[in-house]
């Protein structure tokens, strides 16, 4: 630290012959001249001084009839006289310093940590809608308000965090991990339970409602299975009115699910030609410019390498560099063998599976064969699996025998 | 009366203070000026006593009146 103001102020470097060099250093000490990176050579002793100090040697040089001469002149008074000469660079530089102090009070990064049901595009979109993107003016940024109706706009998110560094905003989002079915039905409303899909009873526990089947019986999709519509009974068991509620019951159906997937057994494949063209691209904000034009290619992938110019670690800038390659490509048909195209159906089918599994539904028996069916292979067959059903449906139709209560 | 008073030493003998920090630098106070100063001998005048600092490329780093800094190589510190 002493160093840089030493530099700032400007300091000389001196070197003194002398009868006495040591009564010299000490009337510098006396006269309070800080001397400091002090070198002996036997004749003669070199030693920094600031400038101010150089002026007030004279009494002492000529106390000492020492003889000195200046070295070396270091620090921003003698670089200043230098830049003197150089407006062209001094005007540069400040512009430099005005315009990175300009371009650090906008937003140029946003970096997103999410994961699960809300994608990055919901994210940067929902950001875009309340203001935050790209070149936005940072002070106009409420992070509080932004995660406020983040959460509010998606309910699913448990935790959100916005924060500023530098040029970038971190957007951190925690998702509810536990999957919650969100129903249209509300628990205070009456409803029934329905079938989505034909099949056999397997197991039902009815928590509220009036159970309609019973384990083993065949239901068909849009069957009734609980009912919401609970009659209360007079002393000569005739109905005396009618309490609604809103069933709810764990119901699991046995069901057939079909399975049909058709692979052609000719496809097309992109094949490389090895023809290849490299540009160098740039983009300041939004306007981009590359060295080379778009080639003729018939056909061409691009394959874009870009980075974004940042200064020191979090001072991102709206400038970004890199480079892109078209790649030329034909398409060529290709056909599989039997052994392939099978296989292929096969991780299809399984993947198939594991997608109900992960939707909790359990598979009891597969039985799907593929066959050969002219230029293509055929997967067909069924699937018999246990889920769990019953959607609800409000009780619109209320019957009046008396008061109603709702549960 | 120094004990009794608790008065700092250096300040009521006019006695030297000196800091080493390993065998590569030497601070030195209340000193009354330097009496050689080459880059193998750096002999200050105190109080009472002159003090010899013996060494290889000793290199005074800053000398004001209250204080100075001594680096390099030292070899021995004789109280003459």
């Amino acid at each position: 630290m002493v160093g840089y103001i030493r530099l700032f102020r400007g300091y000389v470097r001196i070197r003194v012959e002398s009868p006495s060099p040591q009564r010299f250093l000490n009337l510098c000490s006396v006269q309070d001249i800080s001397l400091w990176d002090i070198v002996s050579d036997g004749d003669w002793y070199e030693m920094n001084l600031s400038v101010a100090d150089f002026f007030r040697l004279k009494p002492i040089v000529k106390k000492t009839k020492t003889k000195v001469v200046l070295t070396e002149k270091k620090g921003l008074p003698f670089r200043m006289q230098k830049w003197k000469k150089r407006k062209v660079f001094i005007l540069c530089s400040i512009l430099c310093v005005v315009g990175l102090y300009g371009v650090s009070l906008f937003l140029w990064d946003i970096r997103l940590v999410n994961e699960g049901k809300l994608t990055s595009e919901m994210l940067l979109s929902f950001l875009q809608d309340n203001g935050v993107t790209y070149g936005s003016y940072k002070k106009g940024i409420d992070i509080d308000a932004i995660e406020k109706k983040l959460r509010d706009e998606y309910p699913f998110i448990i935790w959100t965090s916005l924060r500023l560094e530098g040029t970038r905003l971190f957007v951190d989002v925690k998702e509810n991990d536990q999957t919650v079915e969100v129903s249209d039905v509300s628990s205070k409303q009456a409803c029934n339970l329905h079938a989505t899909v034909s099949g056999t009873v397997v197991s039902i526990v009815t928590r509220s409602g009036i159970p309609q089947v019973q384990i083993g019986d065949e239901v068909k999709k849009g069957d009734l299975l609980v009912v919401g519509e609970v009659p209360i009974y007079n002393d000569d068991e005739t109905i005396k009115e009618y309490m609604y509620v809103c069933s709810d019951a764990d119901i699991r159906l046995e069901t057939r699910l079909s399975y049909g997937k058709e692979l052609p057994l000719a496809y097309s494949k992109k094949v490389y030609t090895g023809q290849e063209k490299t540009a160098y691209y740039f983009r300041v904000y939004k306007n981009s410019f590359s060295t080379a034009r778009i080639p003729d290619y018939e056909l061409y992938d691009i394959v874009t390498d870009l980075k974004q110019g940042k200064i020191l670690h979090d001072f991102y800038l709206p400038l970004y560099y890199g480079r892109i390659t078209y790649q030329e490509y034909r398409l060529e048909e290709f056909v599989y063998t039997e052994t392939e195209g099978r296989a292929l159906l096969e991780a299809e089918f399984q993947k198939f599976c594991k997608t109900l599994q992960q939707k909790g539904v359990q598979i009891v028996e597969k039985n799907v064969k593929i066959e050969k069916n002219g230029r293509s292979l055929r997967a067909d067959g069924s699937i018999l699996v246990e889920m769990s059903d019953g959607e609800p449906q409000i009780i619109t139709e209320m019957k009046q025998t008396g008061e109603t209560e709702i549960e | 009366m120094i004990d009794t008073l608790k008065l700092p030493k250096d300040l009521a003998k006019g006695e030297a203070l000196i800091g080493l920090t390993g065998r590569e630098e030497v601070f030195i106070e209340n000193y009354k000026g330097i009496l050689e100063c080459t880059s193998e001998v750096v002999t200050i005048a105190t109080g009472r006593c002159r003090v010899r600092i013996v060494g290889k490329n000793l290199k005074v780093n800053y000398y004001t009146n209250d204080e100075m800094k001594i680096e390099g190589f030292l070899q021995q510190i004789l109280f003459l």
